[in-house]
């Protein structure tokens, strides 16, 4: 994350960022071809099996071009890249952004009720913490937040699920089993232990950072000043310690954007919900490299894209840092 | 040289800060904040706890954790399997101290590697600054766009998952994040008048660094490395999850949470699920408490500047 | 086809992909014929319910599972016998169908497109006669049809997973359509009637004229392929190849695209998605299949799950009707019947075990530079086998819902194949579970425990020295890599270290991802790059291309599937004997050879316990993964 600089026109700031963009793009798209190439035997050879007679692995190294040098690869594939291919994944029978297609939509409504959910309770509740500071409600709450960081998404999820869905049926024991996001949403029954288990971490976070926030701002001269002034707690808390503390958590969630492409792997393979985690879980395993190579520059997209969404966030929200 | 040392010196004791007392005052107070928390004294307690029991209880309480034991297999908890079998006739009790060990020994090397790469890189490059400071931060964003369970998958994959390999694949997810905040601190820092004041004395910059910058960032270095300590049990224990941990015979909390969770729908087995669970979320729970007080005890002592 | 460890306790895992298998001639039947039941032996209780017509059937896939290839000419990156018996086997049904609804694995006429094949000349002519069953879109199923695909595997060779090279079509002299309903295939060496047809021409699907086209909508044959010859280097095979590839590629399409509309099986695709949880495929009878019985059902789903226990869940709150029991939630067995004593889904469940064609086995290389002459010695070999407690990891491991693997030839179900030497020691073969014999045989050839781990200390080719090539010194230290992924084969590998670590043997366990491995498969020459010790993957299911349980494709020198490069010349003699001959005596021979030899080292065996509604009757699982729909039903 780069503020402007000082006397930095808008456009500059933008070519800037691009820049910058490109150059991790690069990075990264370098390194998991690399990291392909590490397999033993190559990807060829885990594309067709151990089935596979020498002279079908020739065939298919030329027919993907896995033969030629690993510079000529890549510039291959930034070729198709630049004409908005995303690539085809054999093992699969599809084409990557057909994939992406298929499990982004499923993965962003559990991303994006996970963190609603969690901001729900983490924002007021991190707020209060800070305000009531060593109370026996803030240690609990502490307690609560850190069982958040602390439990295995998996661990907690399967007991969920045993608990409330198999010994008694509350809930169904999976997440929708829909493609279409409208039937997925009608179905919230079934989106309840999923979205609960994701928003128990989240929540911690965002609590975590709201309660150091506003504590961080309550010791400010503006406040004091505010106080002074004559304004009551409360005002003095919401309208101006809130929003400055929000900062943070704006920051916080422009970065989590890339939790968007696989952060999500525990609770889909838990829940039975294939989105993006469990598509890239099983592309490593299968060294399947063009929906890794994809799914990579999805990841990384998404990253700058946040951190431009944090950026921006930021200087509206903070009244110290004006473009 | 004698002359250049006083002028330092001097310009230390105007601003408060000593050059030969001032890391110690600074742990003193942090100290004192430390101790006020009671979460956080738990934690150390629980800390201290489970390090005995893992590293010193296996002598006292002493099972064959090498060799399998096929007629025992999930031999329910009894006067001589305190806490039962597992799938493979292991005494689930003793397996908890060896994986234990395993979960420990990896969870506290990757904090310690990734927190010692990462502090040294930040360092450099928000000293340095300019272009230097720039690429370096490149590779950290690069490394920083992938969710890190992506890049430690892809790893596992491709590298025998041993002990000491599953040490440097989670610490490398791990240096990234606390490269960018000591850069961050590095960058806060080298501005302060007292580095200024180096500068213009004509002191050398690695003094500056070392004397200054280091010290100062250390709190949030600490910080860092005691929540890297969770973080990393954590992310064993998913690599067991997903059948990417360690090999027989030897096992961790993780794995053994995983291999026991397939048994959650057979029959009661309760003994294989919940203590290695509920094992790894105290011990987690100790650290991120432990540093979530040492933030706040690092921080007050900031703020009173 | 070739067997992964990644789903073992299901009917349907396990990719065999036997291109060539020899089949043995079986003596006890005449010498053309092979006993073929379509009598029904299915095991399933209720068949006498009053039948219902009608319903939809819901069937699990296994955990990971994804259909994605619908044309039978199928490569290898998609080929398993999910996308092959699974799929495109309702609808495009083969020449020459194996199994039946039952545990047969002979050939099975009644429900083939062809009568059985005339073979003539001494072996070197084969007749294959077409019973003119229709396809949906009014063709016949007729000898061009037959002509089109051996032309297309001319002409795409590497295209289609059953290749190898050297068999079919290479071995092929000539062929031709002598009739409307008659092919003949001249060959260029006499062969086996039994092996060529279980192997070879199991290898065929006729495809209607409909596909022999190189655009949508162009007039059907126009491809111009079914009379294309080497001429013009197939060229017109190679278009109609490259359209239907690209039909085949666009999966979105399959349940609406009119060249996959074109059937001559039970089933039709009714919707298809490639989403990996939730119903993913349904099939509702094709009214104009000429074959019997005709489809009883209203239509049946797959369901997709991400992994067993999700499955699981889904049976024990009564969402699907066909499932299996994943081990690790079974009562263990008590040993006295295959399926658990207590149903663990209650009466809403019949239970049924499913066998699979197949073996399990762990490689070892015999051209690692430091130890391969040791594995080349026998009696190491049998020291290594002699450490696998099989029986106990039947029990501990699977619970008891498994069987030991005692040579090269399946042992369930119980056929004519299986030699008498493989049925010993309860099961276990020539070489029981016993470390004090591993021990004393390496004690008695001159090897030392030193430090816990057995050194050679004479060495020498004396009968009581270490053996040629394995020098003074040599340790049997041993790293095993291991394909992660699945909870029961970790925990197998540990048992087998234990249990090795008892009489001297180390062996190193190194996980590994199952595709990791696979790159590491590939047989080496002796030298500095061929390093690796053991491969613990998988085994070898004789459930298509080829249906025979012969060595070829695993035990020849050379064979593609052969990793170890394990190398006998009495081996390939009796291998080869098996191609030529019908004699089961012949077989008999390489079949005791091969479980004495030990080529690979032979593992547990799992089935699964499948579990089947029991208001839905005649359900069956057929070792071959030959699964017959049409013969299902509900009942009142």
């Amino acid at each position: 994350m780069a503020p402007r600089k000082d006397n930095e026109t808008v456009i500059g700031f933008l070519i800037r960022r691009i820049g910058q963009a490109l150059i991790v793009l690069f990075l990264v798209t370098v390194a998991t071809l690399g990291l392909v190439h590490l397999f033993p035997g190559g990807p060829v050879r885990a594309l067709l099996g151990d089935r596979a007679t020498p002279y079908e692995i020739a065939y298919y190294d030329k027919l993907y071009g896995f033969n030629q040098s690993f510079f000529v690869q890549y510039l291959k594939w930034v070729d198709q890249l630049l004409h908005g291919n995303l690539g085809y994944s054999a093992k699969l029978n599809l084409n990557v952004s057909a994939e992406i297609a298929q499990d982004l939509p499923k993965t962003i409504v559990l991303v994006l009720l996970g963190t609603v959910v969690s901001l729900l309770f983490g924002i007021p509740l991190g707020v209060y913490q800070a305000v009531k500071r060593n109370s026996v409600a803030d240690y609990v709450l502490t307690g609560i937040s850190f069982l958040g960081y602390s439990t295995p998404t998996f661990f907690l999820g399967i007991v969920l699920v045993d608990w409330f869905a198999v010994d008694v049926h509350i809930f169904p024991p999976f997440a929708p089993q829909y493609t279409s996001v409208a039937s997925i949403l009608g179905d919230p029954r079934a989106l309840v232990l999923p979205v609960v288990t994701y928003a128990f971490l989240l929540y911690a976070l965002w609590s975590r950072y709201m309660r150091s926030s506003v504590l961080d701002n309550l010791v400010q001269d503006y406040v004091r000043t505010a106080r002074a002034k004559g304004a009551s707690e409360r005002r003095v808390i919401w309208k101006h310690v809130f929003r400055n503390s929000l900062v943070s958590i704006v920051t916080l969630l422009g970065l989590s954007l890339p939790t968007l492409v696989g952060g999500a792997i525990l609770i889909e393979a838990v829940f039975n919900y294939p989105g993006m985690g469990l598509a890239f879980y099983q592309a490593a395993l299968n060294v399947d490299y063009q929906t890794l190579l994809g799914f990579t520059v999805l990841a990384t997209v998404a990253t700058i894209l946040g951190n431009l969404l944090a950026d921006v966030g930021y200087a509206m929200l903070d009244p110290r840092v004006r473009y | 040289m004698a002359m250049e040392a006083q002028a330092i010196a001097a310009t230390d004791a105007e601003l408060g800060l000593e050059l030969g007392t001032a890391p110690r005052g600074m742990f003193r107070r942090a100290w004192e904040v430390f101790a006020e928390n009671k979460l956080a004294l738990a934690g150390v307690a629980f800390v201290v706890f489970i390090l005995l029991f893992c590293f010193v209880g296996p002598h006292i309480y002493v099972t064959n954790q090498v060799d399998t034991n096929l007629i025992n297999t999930l031999c329910p908890p009894s006067s001589s399997n305190l806490l039962g079998c597992d799938e493979l006739g292991y005494d689930q009790l003793g397996r908890l101290m060896v994986g234990g060990q395993t979960s420990l020994e990896v969870g506290l090397a990757a904090a310690v590697v990734s927190v010692l790469f990462g502090t040294l890189y930040g360092a450099i490059s928000g000293f340095a600054g300019g272009f230097v400071d720039s690429v370096m931060m490149r590779v950290v964003d690069a490394g920083l766009s992938l969710p890190s369970l992506m890049v430690i998958i892809i790893l596992s994959v491709i590298f025998h998952p041993t002990p000491t390999v599953i040490i440097f694949i989670i610490a490398v997810f791990y240096w990234f994040g606390v490269a960018r905040l000591v850069r961050g601190e590095t960058l806060a820092l080298r501005n302060r008048e007292y580095v200024q004041a180096v500068k213009v004395i004509g002191g050398r910059p690695m003094r500056s660094v070392i004397r200054h910058i280091v010290p100062n960032a250390i709190g949030t270095i600490i910080v860092q490395g005691t929540f890297a300590v969770a973080d990393s049990i954590l992310t064993l224990s998913v690599l067991g999850y997903l059948t990417l941990g360690v090999a027989p015979p030897a096992t961790d909390w993780g794995s053994m949470l995983s291999g026991g969770l397939t048994y959650i729908q057979g029959g009661n087995y309760w003994w294989l699920i919940y203590p290695p669970g509920v094992l790894i979320i105290l011990t987690c729970i100790s650290f991120n408490f432990i540093g979530d007080a040492l933030r706040d005890a690092f921080e007050t002592r900031l703020q009173r500047r | 086809m070739f067997r992964n460890r990644r789903r073992p306790r299901l009917a349907r895992v396990a990719v065999a992909g036997a291109a060539a298998l020899l089949a043995v001639g079986i003596a006890a039947c005449s010498s053309s014929s092979s006993p073929s039941s379509n009598t029904s032996s299915s095991s399933t209780p209720s068949s006498t319910a009053a039948a219902v017509a009608g319903g939809n059937a819901t069937v699990a896939l296994p955990a990971g599972v994804t259909l994605n290839w619908i044309w039978p000419f199928i490569p290898l990156t998609s080929a398993n016998e999910y996308n092959t018996e699974g799929f495109e086997e309702y609808m495009y049904r083969p020449l020459y169908e194996f199994g039946n609804n039952g545990d047969s694995v002979s050939v099975n006429y009644p429900l083939s497109l062809a009568n059985q094949p005339t073979y003539s000349d001494g072996g070197k002519t084969v007749t294959i006669s077409m019973k003119g069953w229709k396809w949906s879109n009014g063709e016949t199923v007729n000898a061009n049809d037959v002509v089109f695909w051996l032309n297309m595997m001319e002409a795409e060779k590497a295209n289609y997973y059953g290749y190898t090279p050297g068999l079919l079509p290479d071995n092929l002299a000539s062929y031709s359509a002598t009739g409307p309903d008659t092919v003949v295939l001249h060959l260029k060496s006499a062969v086996s009637s039994i092996w060529f047809t279980y192997n070879q021409l199991a290898e065929i699907t006729p495809m209607p004229e409909a596909w022999d086209v190189s655009s949508a909508s162009a007039a059907a044959g126009s491809g111009g392929c079914t009379t294309d010859s080497a001429k013009d280097k197939w060229a017109k095979c190679d278009a109609v190849f490259n359209f239907l590839t690209t039909q085949a590629k666009n999966v979105k399409t399959y349940a609406t695209n009119p060249v996959w509309q074109v059937v001559d099986g039970p089933w039709k695709l009714s919707s298809f998605s490639t989403a990996s949880a939730g119903p993913v495929t349904s099939f509702v009878p094709n009214p104009d299949y000429s074959g019997a019985p005709k489809a009883k059902l209203a239509s049946f789903t797959y369901y997709a799950y991400t992994d067993d226990t999700t499955e699981y869940t889904a049976l024990k709150t009564g969402q699907i009707d066909v499932g299996y029991i994943p081990s690790a939630d079974l009562p263990p067995n008590s040993g006295s019947s295959v399926l658990p004593s207590v149903n663990p889904l209650g009466s809403g469940y019949n239970l049924q075990p499913a066998y699979q064609y197949g073996i399990f086995y762990m490689v070892i290389n015999f051209n690692n530079p430091t130890i391969g002459p040791a594995f080349k010695q026998l009696y190491v070999r049998q020291a290594l086998q002699d450490v696998v407690d099989q029986p106990g990891i039947d029990k501990a491991v699977y619970r008891g819902y498994a069987y030991p693997t005692s040579g090269g030839v399946p042992t369930q179900p119980k056929s004519q194949w299986v030699p008498s030497v493989q049925n010993e020691n309860d099961g276990q073969g020539p070489y029981a579970f016993s470390v004090s014999t591993a021990k004393s045989l390496l004690t008695s050839h001159g090897w030392k425990e030193v430090g816990g781990v057995m050194t050679c200390e004479s060495a020498g080719t004396a009968s009581n020295e270490c053996g040629a090539g394995v020098t003074a010194g040599t340790k049997l230290s041993l790293t095993m890599d291991y394909a992660t992924g699945v909870q029961a084969f970790q925990e197998e590998v540990a048992v087998y270290k234990s249990d090795a670590t008892q009489a001297g043997i180390a062996i190193n366990l190194v996980p590994q991802s199952f595709n990791t491995i696979i790159g590491e498969t590939t047989p080496c020459s002796p030298g500095p790059k061929c390093t690796w010790d053991i491969l613990n993957f998988g085994g070898w299911n004789f459930n298509g291309p080829g249906f025979e349980p012969t060595g070829e494709p695993l035990f020849e020198t050379g064979a593609s599937s052969n990793p170890g490069s394990y190398t006998d010349s009495n081996e390939d003699k009796l291998i080869n004997e098996t191609h030529t001959s019908s004699s089961i005596s012949v077989f008999d021979q390489y079949a005791t050879y091969t479980a004495q030899q030990l080529p690979f080292i032979w593992l547990p065996n799992a089935y699964a316990v499948q579990a089947v509604n029991s208001k839905l009757a005649n359900v069956t699982f057929n070792p071959l993964f030959t699964w017959l729909p049409e013969y299902w039903n509900f009942t009142k």
